[in-house]
């Protein structure tokens, strides 16, 4: 897909649009292996983190918006989701939803 | 659907992620379709003030904001116009807005539809940029 992205020039802004999950850093930081890494890859997930300078401790795991296929709707995309992401964690009880978020990096 | 907004505390960046179009801020100013009527509903929501004249050299596209949100809204298509120094407006709609029975390909489809349709009615000496992803940030 075509995507134009359009940061400011005067500016270094990070945005993100996506729907995910999220988790601790803390348990991020526990599970980040090459092998973790490399099974996010193959679920076609990846990660986000929050605006670190903002002193959050979020880390978001599922796949941006503009990711969706073709032939896809919006229902099997976040069920496709959740279905890897609760595997990949290995969690059964997790939290969905879409988020949103910039921050301005100075 | 559940949207969390998680726009930085201390700063004031904005951002949004949408299929849509890029149109010139002056293009759309320029139009005289569309800025008859913009006129026409300035001038109907100061009614009651007397002292109101509208002055063509006076119009920023500020002043037309509204009005250009209400209008794509009738086509399901909420605008996202930029920093206000920009030049671009974006018409189209978030990724997030795709329905649950809706296909990627449909949802596209749908927008382009829309888009066309707002145009013609509204811009029709615009011809509307080929749709594509437009992701923007900035910091106010």
């Amino acid at each position: 897909m075509k995507i134009r992205n359009g940061f400011v020039s005067n500016s270094s802004s990070t945005s993100f649009c996506i729907y995910a999950a999220e988790i601790t850093q803390d348990e991020f930081d526990a599970l980040d292996t090459q092998e973790f890494g490399q099974k996010m890859k193959e679920l076609g997930l990846r990660d986000w983190c929050s605006n670190p300078d903002r002193g959050d401790n979020e880390v978001f795991i599922g796949r941006s918006w503009d990711s969706v296929k073709d032939d896809e709707t919006g229902k099997q995309f976040k069920e496709s989701i959740q279905k890897s992401v609760k595997e990949l964690l290995g969690k059964d009880k997790l939290e969905f939803f879409s988020h949103e978020d910039s921050w301005y990096n100075g | 659907m559940k949207i969390r907004n998680g726009f930085v505390s201390n700063s004031s960046s904005s951002s949004f992620c949408i299929y849509g179009v890029s149109v010139d801020k002056s293009s759309i100013m320029e139009e005289k379709t569309f800025m008859d009527f913009a006129k026409k509903e300035i001038n109907v929501i100061n009614q009651n003030d007397d002292d109101f004249e509208i002055n063509d050299e006076d119009l920023n596209f500020d002043m037309i904001n509204d009005i250009l949100d209400a209008i794509l809204n009738d086509f399901n298509l909420p605008g996202s116009y930029g920093p206000y120094d920009w030049n671009t407006a974006y018409i189209g709609r978030s990724w997030q807005g795709i329905k649950g029975k809706e296909t990627a390909d449909e949802f596209k489809e749908n927008v382009q539809k829309n888009i066309e349709e707002f145009f013609k009615k509204y811009l029709p000496g615009i011809k509307p940029d080929e749709c594509q992803t437009h992701q923007e940030a900035w910091h106010d």
